[in-house]
């Protein structure tokens, strides 16, 4: 029976903070923008507008979530990362609000009905990267951390049944669209919480010197058992 | 908690587990790793103070002229620690645990001087020779250029390897302080390395690390100095 989404969630949550405890560098908040002028000018003055309407003091993340900005969402854009973390903000996490839509034309579309584990995970979790290193837990970069695509992007790779979890990495986990389940037949949101006992790091699984302080550290805040 | 880090130190990994620590950054102060943390920078500065013990009488032998302006070695006694966490409150913060624990075994050492082979007066060749100023007086130095401790600023603790040839040259090495990393960079130093690389370069080199890559090295001098000298 797979996991309930919640605990995958709490997991993930739980690895992100420990990772971050132990100085994990994640590449997604490494990673140094090109601004975007156009954007900039008119963020600024939605936001000026939104503070005019609601009042001065109106918060950077309320004046985000104003109906008046839904463009953001609607143009699917990311915000510079000084937003994070604001949903369209760049991140190790993000998810999306509009995934129940997105998903329900991915099916209207291609005749597919997406599995609940799958459905469940880009609705509550969204898009992750883990990707980083740290001294013991990920020395230069020594394995491919957890790392899945927003829903949009995993479609856009769709073939026959088979979704890449994230396109841009030719050996990325590929899933059943109907079953939920990945090429050696473990369930998707499984397969996630299993590399999550990793610390997102599953290549650990497969060699004999793993960083057990690190690893333990980071499974002292994980739900279930393994 | 096992001391993973000073037993792979112990084993000969000296130079990559302080690569590891310094990438911690503050980290290292976690309790995950402090007491390994601090059990290697007080391996390595003990092993700083035997290579400094040896290297003073070695080079009085080689009839080295100090130039006198600070003592040649002022071992850190038994008060140095606390001491140490008394200018730590001063300052509103940590020491880097590389410079700590060097004030804490080994002291302030000033090896500036004249040789005619390894450091001549006038010479086209400087070999850097080691110095780590009192803590103390490098505070009371930066005090002047500050406004006021406490707050981030540079702790001078030796001049630069031209102004040590008595020659003018850049600012003076420094550490930025407090700092609760592990190790931090010495500053204004040409090859930007830490101060355990420093040091380490420095004992490689008996104590004139400028020599490093120059074939004209004094060979019988350096060789002498750095016999039976311990690894950082």
């Amino acid at each position: 029976m797979p996991l309930a989404i919640s605990t995958v969630r709490h997991n993930l949550d739980a690895v992100i903070e420990q990772l971050t405890a132990l100085g994990y560098k994640f590449d997604a908040l490494n990673v140094s923008e090109k601004a975007d002028w156009a954007l900039e000018v008119r963020l600024d003055h939605a936001i000026a507008f939104v503070r005019e309407k609601r009042g001065k003091k109106t918060s950077l993340q309320t004046a985000l979530n104003d109906p008046d900005l839904s463009w953001i969402a609607e143009e699917n854009i990311i915000l510079p990362q000084r937003f994070y973390p604001h949903p369209q903000a760049p991140g190790i996490l993000r998810r999306d609000p509009k995934a129940p839509a997105k998903i329900k034309a991915f099916e209207t579309q291609t005749g597919l009905r997406v599995h609940k584990s799958l459905r469940e995970w880009f609705v509550q979790c969204g898009a992750v990267d883990l990707s980083g290193s740290q001294p013991f837990l990920n020395p230069e970069h020594r394995f491919q951390a957890l790392r899945i695509a927003p829903f949009e992007a995993c479609a856009a790779g769709l073939s026959g049944s088979l979704l890449p979890l994230f396109p841009a990495d030719p050996g990325c986990w590929k899933v059943d669209v109907a079953t939920g389940a990945l090429e050696d037949g473990r369930d998707v949101l499984d397969a996630v919480d299993q590399s999550l006992w990793w610390a997102g790091l599953a290549g650990w699984a497969q060699v004999g010197d793993a960083p057990e302080r690190e690893l333990a550290f980071v499974r002292r805040k994980l739900e279930g058992v393994k | 908690m096992a001391n993973l880090l000073l037993a792979r130190y112990l084993s000969g990994e000296s130079a990559s587990v302080w690569r590891d620590l310094a990438a911690l950054g503050p980290v290292a102060r976690m309790e995950l790793y402090y007491a390994d943390a601090v059990a290697v920078a007080s391996e390595t500065m003990k092993r700083a103070r035997h290579n400094v013990e040896l290297i003073v009488p070695r080079l009085e032998t080689l009839g080295y002229e100090f130039n006198g302006y600070s003592p040649v070695f002022e071992p850190a006694d038994a008060s140095a620690a606390e001491n140490l966490d008394e200018f730590e409150r001063e300052i509103g913060g940590p020491l880097p645990l590389s410079l700590r624990y060097w004030y804490q075994h080994v002291g302030s050492v000033n090896w500036m001087g004249w040789h005619e082979a390894l450091n001549p007066k006038n010479g086209p060749y400087c070999g850097d020779p080691l110095v780590i100023g009192p803590y103390r007086q490098a505070a009371e130095e930066a005090e002047k250029w500050c406004d006021g401790l406490p707050g981030a600023f540079d702790l001078w603790i030796a001049p630069d390897a031209l102004h040590k040839n008595n020659t003018s040259g850049g600012s003076p090495y420094a550490m930025r302080i407090p700092d609760p990393s592990a190790d931090a960079g010495l500053l204004y130093e040409w090859s930007t390395d830490t101060l355990v690389s420093y040091l380490r370069r420095s004992f490689e080199w008996g104590g004139f690390p400028e020599w490093k890559g120059n074939s004209a090295y004094p060979t019988k001098e350096i060789d002498y100095l750095k016999e039976g000298l311990l690894a950082l």
